[in-house]
């Protein structure tokens, strides 16, 4: 395999996960969902050789996803609001040995997905980065935006998630 | 076990099913040939058209009765070259912006596509309708010279006009409304406060 097409299947391979995770936040629709995992697998090909190590991998690989989805999402131009599909939960759920618990992760995971979504576009950014492990800094090059500015919003963001998922919970 | 730990455990518990890299590369592959093929296509459309127009109002200039028609017909080369030349400077212009940039450069870009539109949408009055309006104008002035009646000289002015200043209206009202509110609509969209008003 050549080195370039080498180094993106190591990319996709270590970000795979975390890319759909992201994905996941921004569609609902599953099978939008695999359109824009793709939209962004190729955004990270067509730019792999303009890449030049300026940044960590990581932080480069969060800009382009997180740009492109936004990107697609103007293309479209439909926030719609429906329901998170629920066909793969029980799949997801299968793979916990204790099955009750499993399926009450899986339940809070939705509730904190959907609650992710109701944010605001540079929010769920914000917050989904943190998630994902970024140090203040690292989000710094992600973003733009200072680490005192990160650090206050993400407080609030955080405050504001668990609100939202404990709602969601009340409500089921 | 903080509460940013739980949240960050909770997020990452969800281990999505991997897919097969050498069909995605396979696929990524195959998009970008066709996104190159396209757009390569669109380039040569737009120097055929370009040369299509440039011999055939040459030619005309050459068999021209007269130099006003002549100078009309030169005119309107001159205004398909630039017509042509404008479009795809913009085309080049308004390109999505590239993805590694920081999400806040990122997002002020998208927004600053519109701003470029909305640019042209305003120009247009003076660049491609009032021009080609002219060149319109000698023809006819041009063919009331060589003898042609008044009846058909007035109601060719009269339907280009009105055509012009249709079009006109519908840049400079419709159009930037238009573009105003996708760019509004964008704004909130990615979040830019800054231009969101």
């Amino acid at each position: 395999m050549p080195p370039d097409q080498a180094r993106f299947c190591g990319i996709i391979d270590d970000y795979q996960a975390a890319l759909r995770r992201l994905v996941n936040s921004y569609e609902t629709d599953p099978g939008r969902r695999e359109d824009l995992f793709q939209e962004i697998a190729l955004g990270v090909w067509q730019a792999l050789p303009r890449f030049r190590g300026d940044s960590s991998e990581r932080t480069w690989l969060y800009r382009i996803a997180h740009n492109i989805a936004i990107s697609t999402l103007e293309s479209r131009r439909r926030r719609d609001n429906r329901e998170l599909p629920m066909p793969d939960s029980a799949e997801r759920v299968g793979r916990w040995h204790d099955p009750d618990r499993g399926l009450v992760v899986e339940q809070q995971r939705l509730a904190m997905l959907a609650a992710i979504q109701e944010l605001g576009p540079i929010d769920k950014q914000l917050i989904l980065l943190h998630l994902e492990g970024l140090s203040y800094q690292e989000i710094e090059e992600v973003s733009g935006l200072s680490e005192s500015a990160i650090a206050s919003r993400l407080s609030r963001i955080r405050d504001r998630l668990t609100t939202l998922i404990q709602n969601k919970e009340i409500r089921k | 076990m903080t509460p940013t730990d739980e949240l960050r455990q909770l997020w990452q518990s969800d281990i999505s099913a991997a897919m097969n890299q050498r069909d995605l590369l396979q696929e990524l592959q195959r998009r970008s040939r066709n996104f190159d093929r396209m757009n390569r296509r669109r380039d040569i459309l737009n120097v055929v058209a370009m040369l299509v127009v440039i011999v055939v109002y040459s030619w005309f200039a050459v068999r021209a009765g007269n130099n006003l028609e002549r100078l009309a017909d030169v005119w309107l080369v001159g205004c398909a070259v630039w017509f042509i030349i404008y479009l795809r400077r913009y085309a080049r212009s308004s390109r999505k912006p590239v993805p590694e940039q920081t999400l806040g450069a990122y997002r002020q870009a998208l927004v600053a596509r519109y701003d470029s539109r909305i640019r042209l949408a305003k120009n247009v009055k003076y660049s491609f309708l009032l021009p080609m309006w002219l060149g319109v104008l000698l023809f006819d002035i041009a063919y009331r010279l060589n003898g042609g009646n008044n009846a058909k000289f007035a109601l060719v002015m009269t339907v280009v006009t009105a055509g012009t200043a249709f079009a006109w209206w519908l840049d400079v009202g419709p159009g930037v409304r238009y573009f105003e509110r996708k760019r509004r609509e964008l704004a909130v969209l990615v979040g830019e406060e800054r231009v969101s008003k």
